[in-house]
């Protein structure tokens, strides 16, 4: 495969995007903060340089070439997902019933998607692609719908996010959207849609980048005091009781209302 | 087809969401000042005065109708009574579901969590079912003081609810806990 120009200045933006991130997450002393985001960045630096190594010594169609791409997608696409699972503890650690039920569904979620990806690839002819393309498919939508959902929980229960995290949550979601309709046209016109297709996921990269690139430009605001934590045991004890009133008061206005129609 | 449809849905979520979280960001940093009595429901209290003000309103006009038939409309000048009373009403809703929202959250355990959260999710139901009957009243013959005392009602026993909450918090030594609450809300 022949790159067009277009392509190969694409290409070259990604690899700097990558590599001024990396320099900024260590710059800002981010990985303190974000250690799974942090490695996530460096694996990327690794992945590219590993990946280009491989095709100048070996060349693009070598086994070796073939070998590699596919295992570095898998361990990128596993680290980010553990840039998602970082990122739904950090937000709600402080919230243990919560977040005991969040750390359940995404176990669940990530089960059944490797699952399924590993019966596609029993069947495929090619088993470490399809193993790759199908767990991909998944977690692309899994990543887009649970990092809606934390944004979602912000909302409900009036807890804010901070910038940094904001931002990655935007550049995440941005490629997992961009993926999950990239996916869903190659799939529809698998071989003319291809360079497009390959086209398409280096973009939406690269907006990612930029969207995590932006607050790192600044030195990193401190990070916002949690809230102040109870101890279980008074918690339970006083929500039990404030539940026990609440449903008391409830059935006394019920039976006002009553005796108010009778 | 199907996914790109759930891609649109969760963009428009994703907008709406992050609105919000400017605003919640906003509002705490606005807030770091304001005196803790200021932090909790307290417009409904005035539902005695503001209908006190209305009734001497009607008698200057020397409407003749009884009291509980009275309908105040949009377009009358004793409807700017009723329209900040319900801003402040509206402003105590808020802030009262804020606060017990997150006060919930920091329950241990899930069944506790979701039974406190269905607690909340019936208030915020007769809320927003007054909210949608005064419309349709306002739109037809225009909303009574029983209308407005159902209001009170409902926000009077969420800001219960909520007082409840903290003081029993506070009895127990947890200040500092009650305090984040307030400024976070």
């Amino acid at each position: 495969m022949q790159l067009t120009p277009s392509e190969t200045l694409l290409w070259w933006l990604g690899i700097g995007l990558k590599f001024l991130l990396c320099a900024l997450v260590f710059y800002r002393r981010l990985y303190r903060r974000l250690p799974f985001f942090s490695f996530y960045i460096v694996l990327l630096v690794v992945e590219v340089t590993v990946v280009w190594w491989v095709y100048r010594e070996w060349g693009y169609r070598s086994f070796p070439a073939w070998y590699t791409y596919w295992s570095a997608s898998a361990v990128v696409l596993f680290a980010r997902a553990l840039v998602v699972a970082e990122l739904s503890w950090t937000s709600l650690r402080s919230y243990p019933a919560i977040w005991s039920l969040v750390r359940k569904l995404l176990g669940l979620i990530a089960v059944a998607v490797l699952t399924y990806a590993a019966i596609m690839a029993i069947r495929n002819r090619s088993p470490i692609p399809g193993f790759v393309l199908t767990a991909e498919h998944g977690l692309e939508i899994s990543f887009a719908v649970i990092l809606v959902a934390l944004l979602g929980f912000g909302a409900r229960y009036k807890v804010a996010l901070g910038p940094v995290e904001r931002n990655i949550v935007i550049g995440l979601w941005v490629y997992s959207a961009f993926q999950v309709i990239n996916n869903a046209f190659m799939s529809q016109w698998m071989n003319r849609y291809f360079h497009w297709w390959v086209s398409t996921r280096v973009i939406a990269f690269d907006i990612a980048m930029l969207v995590w690139i932006a607050p790192l430009r600044k030195t990193l605001p401190p990070a916002e005091p949690g809230p102040t934590l109870l101890s279980e045991s008074v918690a339970v004890r006083l929500l039990r009781e404030l539940l026990a009133q609440m449903r008391e008061i409830t059935e006394e206005m019920k039976r006002i209302t009553r005796s108010k129609w009778k | 087809m199907v996914s790109i449809v759930v891609v649109i849905l969760l963009a428009i979520s994703l907008i709406v969401f992050l609105r919000q979280q400017k605003d919640i960001a906003r509002r705490i940093a606005s807030q770091r000042d304001v005196p803790r009595e200021n932090l909790v429901p307290r417009h409904y209290k005035s539902f005695t005065e503001v209908e006190k003000t209305l009734w001497a309103a009607v008698q200057k006009q020397k409407r003749s109708t009884a009291w509980e038939d009275v309908r105040f409309k949009g377009s009358e000048p004793e409807f700017q009574i009723v329209r900040d009373y319900l801003r402040g009403v509206r402003e105590d809703f808020r802030r009262g579901h804020r606060i017990f929202g997150q006060v919930i959250i920091h329950s241990p355990e899930m069944n506790l969590f979701a039974q406190l959260e269905w607690q909340r999710v019936k208030s915020e139901v007769a809320y927003y079912r007054w909210c949608a009957s005064a419309w349709l009243r306002l739109q037809t013959g225009g909303i009574s003081i029983d209308d407005l005392r159902q209001l009170t009602e409902i926000v009077a026993t969420l800001a219960y609810r909520v007082r409840t909450m903290l003081t029993a918090f506070e009895k127990s030594g947890n200040l500092e806990f009650v305090d984040s609450i307030l400024r976070q809300s």
